[in-house]
């Protein structure tokens, strides 16, 4: 199981009043590929940053690949999601100061205590991968179209083969043609990988590059704006 | 090396407004080691002016003015010494040797000095440094003139060369002892003291020069060659420099000559009489000081709010270093070390910018002002006002990096 929740709670006040998630049960397998959707404000991102550590949950358990993070302190959760979790947002996936190539090794840095051998030349191969040339990579990122820049993102969450991906709405700032390069590349280096996706979209249309759609609501008990 | 590239490019990809506050950061730290600088190399250079005199005794007068004409050159004496009372009071056991000193002439602005030759015997400054000649010999005849360096090398004299005193002290003077010209017959070595901007002569030279003129006029004297150095009499000087036998007999020597029966005289302690006009000039110092803190003050604001306002952009940069694993802790030193960066650099082009403004006008400020700075800034004290700096930088960095930092615990 790659995600483990149960009677997960959270919420922003420290007296938990106003409880944004209750989730009594849910869980995502490991290699599955699972959709969720709901309206803005619902408590999707704020779920996605407790599954990948950013946050800590109120009560309840949440275990994600094998390891219970609500029992976790910042610092190890940080040093778990560098190692085990990718993430890809809608926009501003990349640092604008850093090339291509910059940004991929600067996921690898906060990964592991030091850089794998050969981490260059595996940069390289998946960037090419990915049909970005070494001259693109060597660009300013401002410098490349929105497509060769979510490019770079998948190959920035990815490269540290993470166990689990995160993806908050990254299609919705694309065209379509752009949408459906960006959801074949993805998936082809999930399933290359054997990764779990956990993607967040209002896009019901990529319901079929999934395993399975949930709605928020669905699994969701606490209160929603 | 992560962490110092990550901030270089960060600080490059904000460069309008990095350079901005670098500008500001530079002008502080130019204008606060500069401030230092000069203010520690006055001081110096204020203590060095004279050392090894026990007194200094002029006319009774404040010791500030009878100090600053007798050894600055700066001003006039209310009177002079009677050449009778100078000769009773060094006839004294207790005195080992003295200067005359003879004030009231110049050659374009340098003022003129009238003296013995136990002038370039005992005079001596800095650390009890003796005067020595870089070139010729002390004045032997009557119209025998000894430049110091700096009125040597800004007027383009050597030896040999003939000048015309002025009377007066005045810049421009239409009174010239032009019928009486003096030939250089030595230059001295740089000292860093008034002395390099001194003319020395003969106290019968300055009486040779003066034998033809009354108050305010010129009448008609004696040719030059008709007169000999040895039957021209004394009359008065403005002062004299004192060297005693025994330092413990100090106090009693300048208690008698302040109470001398012949005319009232001001003997003063050149070490109490200096720390004396020094603290009148501490108020200046302070106020330079504090100009210069509060001008650091408000570059480092700027910094500070310069690293405040790119927060608010920086908003999605917190969160992906969030979401790539960075810790609140990585934000907090990334932004320190960008502020460290800009400081570092202000450091740099500040004290380069300051080196070169020191050799441009080394020679100026001493010419115009008697201000003798070294151009080699880098001292105890200057490393320590630029830890100083570095420190108050970290200070005021840590509200903008605490800003990170929280930003950082609170993403959602």
């Amino acid at each position: 199981m790659t995600v483990n929740i149960e009677n997960l709670r959270y919420a922003y006040d420290k007296k938990g009043n106003e409880t944004l998630l209750d989730i009594p049960r849910w869980n995502i397998a490991k290699g599955e590929k699972v959709l969720l959707h709901g309206p803005s404000g619902g408590g999707k991102s704020t779920l996605l940053n407790l599954i990948s550590g950013i946050l800590r949950s109120s009560e309840g358990k949440l275990e994600v690949m094998g390891e219970r993070l609500d029992k976790m302190n910042e610092r190890e959760r940080d040093r778990f999601r560098a190692n085990n979790v990718g993430y890809v947002f809608q926009s501003f996936n990349l640092f604008p100061f850093l090339n291509a190539y910059e940004n991929v090794d600067l996921s690898l840095y906060f990964s592991q205590d030091a850089k794998p051998k050969g981490s260059k030349q595996k940069i390289e191969n998946l960037l090419s991968e990915l049909n970005l040339s070494k001259s693109d990579c060597a660009k300013p990122i401002r410098k490349l179209s929105i497509g060769q820049q979510q490019r770079v993102a998948i190959a920035r969450s990815l490269i540290k083969k993470p166990g689990l991906l995160i993806a908050d709405e990254p299609t919705s700032s694309l065209d379509e043609e752009n949408r459906n390069q960006f959801m074949s590349v993805l998936l082809d280096l999930i399933n290359e990988q054997d990764t779990t996706l956990l993607f967040v979209s209002h896009d019901l249309s990529l319901r079929p590059h999934f395993n399975r759609a949930e709605a928020l609501a669905g699994i969701n008990q606490g209160k929603t704006n | 090396m992560v962490f110092l590239g990550l901030a270089f490019k960060s600080l490059i990809s904000r460069r309008g407004s990095v350079v901005l506050t670098c500008l500001a950061m530079t002008v502080s730290i130019f204008v606060i080691l500069g401030v230092e600088h000069i203010r520690t190399q006055a001081k110096e250079s204020f203590y060095n002016t004279v050392s090894g005199a026990d007194l200094i005794v002029g006319a009774r007068t404040g010791s500030a003015n009878l100090l600053l004409y007798s050894v600055f050159r700066i001003g006039s004496a209310t009177n002079n010494v009677s050449w009778e009372s100078y000769s009773d009071i060094t006839a004294d056991d207790r005195v080992k040797w003295a200067i005359p000193i003879s004030l009231g002439d110049s050659h374009k602005g340098y003022r003129v000095m009238g003296t013995t030759l136990s002038y370039f015997e005992h005079y001596s400054y800095g650390k009890k440094r003796n005067l020595k000649f870089a070139n010729g010999e002390p004045f032997h005849d009557l119209f025998d003139v000894v430049l110091g360096s700096q009125v040597a090398k800004n007027l383009g004299y050597g030896i040999g060369d003939q000048i015309t005193l002025a009377h007066g002290i005045g810049k421009t003077s239409f009174s010239m002892h032009d019928d009486k010209p003096f030939r250089i017959s030595g230059i001295l070595a740089p000292t860093g003291t008034p002395v390099d901007q001194t003319l020395h002569v003969s106290l019968q030279g300055i009486e040779a020069i003066h034998l033809d003129w009354q108050p305010g006029s010129r009448k008609s004297g004696p040719e030059v060659n008709s007169l000999v150095k040895e039957d021209l009499a004394i009359k008065s000087i403005t002062a004299f420099i004192l060297g005693l036998k025994s330092r413990m007999t100090t106090f009693e020597v300048q208690r008698e000559i302040n109470e001398f029966s012949q005319e009232p005289l001001l003997a003063i302690l050149p070490g109490v009489a200096l720390a004396e006009l020094w603290e009148m000039i501490n108020i200046l110092e302070g106020v330079l000081q504090l100009i210069s803190y509060l001008i650091l003050f408000s570059a480092l604001l700027g910094l500070a709010a310069m690293l405040l306002a790119s927060m608010r952009e920086r908003e999605q940069e917190i969160k992906l270093f969030r979401a790539i694993g960075a810790s609140p802790g990585f934000l907090f030193v990334l932004i320190q070390l960008e502020a460290l960066i800009i400081c570092g650099f202000s450091i740099l082009i500040g004290s380069a910018c300051l080196l070169l403004c020191l050799g441009a006008t080394k020679e100026k400020l001493s010419a115009n002002f008697g201000l003798y700075v070294e151009a080699n800034i880098f001292s105890t004290n200057s490393v320590l006002l630029l830890s100083f700096v570095v420190i108050a930088t970290v200070a005021v960095a840590s509200i903008p990096s605490l800003g990170a930092y929280k930003q950082a615990r609170s993403v959602t």
